[in-house]
């Protein structure tokens, strides 16, 4: 393992520059304002956890990012894409730039598991041999490489959500939006794709967690933002080092459930 | 625009898709395909309508009878005159003699009854056959009344009721066209758009994705267009199919009929295709706003 050696903090250097920054953001649907003045960064390889009962516009900041809706007021900036320039046929561009995974999996039924995170790479025309490969490798990473050929309804709830995940990373993402991914699952199941969260995390990848599930993330000593009404009430600051040291070693030397066999 | 893979996604994207939407692909297909028939047989009505219309209007003459006694020079100027006359496609000369001969002919048992007449009563004529544009019945009577001014000429016949009601028939049944085409295609473009709404709706998901994963808006639409395009090419040719058979079968009752020909049957075809597709399209806009 070589990554082994390199230092945890490698992503939270003095070089930390923000992957998604939100400035004075308002979004209205009609009259109602499901988001007013959000000022909010997220460091390239930052860890987010987006906090607040049903309702108070965690989906809607998502959305934002992911850009599926654009704010009424101020401006998104994701991976160098601005939210007040933003073309309609640049939207595709982005999307492959951002891992997003929901609270319902949004896994396509009538496809093995494989062919749900090869998925964002046929949509983007790449080789066959690169997209056999990659899903592979990603398959080994979430652990479900022996599940491979398995159909989503075959799977346990969790399951389902590491296909999602994996699909998410096929683009390998700047950062990873997770809607409530862990809204269907049962608290210790909540608990594995968390880990896998800080996981991929740890690779690299930013993320940005919603969930209204305070007590399942408070034990985390991780950033929180929490969300009220459409505005930020909170923002606790990430305490450095929030994985003891061992875990994190733990995590890189456990063997990967099931890599794939040499050759294939 | 796409990459092989890309391609080659595609098309098994619209062989799974047909797979699973055997039935309602199918269904629709069919009914496309009795509108069309419905266009077509129509259309086909229309034609061979056309045709035997033209096939009278070619016996359409204009009978110019000739004084008593009109040397053979005077015959030759009028009949010179006649050719000169906008209009006029052919002049044909019946002498007294050949007049008689031919309604002895038509008269056929009952020419016996020629027999009580000392000489022949019948006058001689001209026979003048006109171009298919002069074949109108206002044409015909500028053309009649322009004829008797001519010294040697005696009387002038058309048909010119005859042709009026013809003619009336032929415009009734192109506006009858018309009207039913135009009800085709909305029917048609309509059950492209219910087909695509449902194979939309049973994808619904499998295009979210799409759009979440960067999927391009012509990736998207892609496999729907083509879908469109195939389902209109085999509902054509389905109906062509369907006349053929009933046009084979309608020849033994009244003769022979014209059909399309090979050029027009493919025209017809690549037409369905692309008003298909085309239907696949807006509604795809409708139903995503994509």
């Amino acid at each position: 393992m070589t990554n082994a050696t390199q230092p945890v903090v490698e992503h939270a250097g003095p070089e930390r520059h923000p992957i998604v920054s939100l400035s004075h953001v308002t979004k209205r649907y009609g009259k109602r304002e499901a988001l007013r003045d959000i000022t909010l960064q997220v460091e390239h390889g930052g860890f987010v956890f987006v906090v607040g009962p049903s309702g108070a516009g965690k989906s809607t900041l998502l959305r934002l990012v992911y850009m599926e809706e654009f704010p009424s007021e101020g401006q998104v900036t994701v991976a160098g894409f601005v939210s007040t320039r933003m073309r309609r046929n640049r939207i595709p561009h982005l999307r492959r730039k951002v891992g997003l995974i929901f609270q319902n999996f949004k896994l396509l039924e009538d496809r093995n598991v494989f062919e749900n995170v090869a998925f964002p790479l046929y949509v983007i025309g790449s080789n066959r041999n690169y997209i056999r490969k990659t899903v592979l490798d990603i398959l080994g990473r979430v652990g479900l490489y022996q599940k491979r050929n398995s159909f989503p309804h075959e799977l346990s709830g969790g399951e389902q959500q590491r296909v999602a995940i994996a699909r998410a990373l096929a683009n390998s993402p700047y950062v990873l939006l997770a809607d409530e991914p862990t809204g269907n699952l049962d608290p210790v199941v909540a608990r594995e794709i968390l880990k896998l969260l800080f996981r991929i995390n740890v690779a690299g990848t930013a993320v940005i967690m919603a969930t209204h599930d305070h007590d399942l993330v408070r034990q985390y000593r991780q950033r929180i933002v929490h969300l009220e009404h459409g505005e930020i009430v909170q923002d606790e600051s990430a305490m450095t080092h929030w994985v003891p040291e061992k875990d994190l070693d733990a995590w890189r030397e456990e063997p990967l459930q099931t890599q794939p066999p040499e050759g294939e | 625009m796409f990459t092989d893979s890309q391609v080659r996604y595609l098309f098994r994207e619209l062989l799974r898709s047909f797979q699973r939407l055997k039935g309602v692909s199918l269904v629709s297909t069919l009914i496309m395909s009795v509108a069309l028939t419905m266009l077509a047989l129509f259309t086909l009505i229309t034609i061979n309508l056309h045709a035997v219309a033209r096939t009278f209007q070619n016996e359409i003459e204009i009978v110019a009878f000739l004084e008593e006694d009109l040397g053979t020079a005077s015959i030759q100027e009028i009949e010179q005159r006649l050719l000169q006359h906008h209009g006029v496609a052919s002049v044909s000369f019946v002498s007294k003699d050949d007049a008689l001969k031919e309604f002895t002919a038509q008269l056929g048992e009952d020419s016996d009854l020629l027999d009580v007449l000392d000489e022949n009563p019948l006058p001689a004529s001209l026979r003048i056959s006109l171009l298919e544009e002069a074949q109108t019945s206002e044409r015909l009577a500028l053309l009649a009344a322009w004829l008797r001014e001519i010294p040697g000429v005696e009387e002038v016949r058309y048909g010119d009721q005859w042709v009026e009601r013809l003619e009336r028939y032929v415009k009734a049944f192109l506006v009858l066209d018309v009207v039913l085409g135009a009800l085709v295609v909305a029917s048609a473009l309509f059950v492209v758009g219910n087909t695509v709404r449902l194979t939309v709706m049973t994808r619904e998901r499998s295009i979210e994705v799409m759009r979440l994963v960067g999927a391009t808006d012509w990736f998207i639409r892609v496999p729907f267009v083509v879908e469109g395009a195939l389902q209109g090419a085999v509902a054509a040719g389905l109906a062509m199919a369907v006349l053929w058979a009933v046009q084979r079968y309608a020849t033994r009752f009244v003769g022979p009929l014209v059909f399309y020909d090979v050029g027009q049957i493919a025209g017809f075809v690549a037409l369905c295709a692309i008003v298909s597709a085309f239907g696949s399209l807006t509604s795809l806009r409708r139903f995503l706003r994509i």
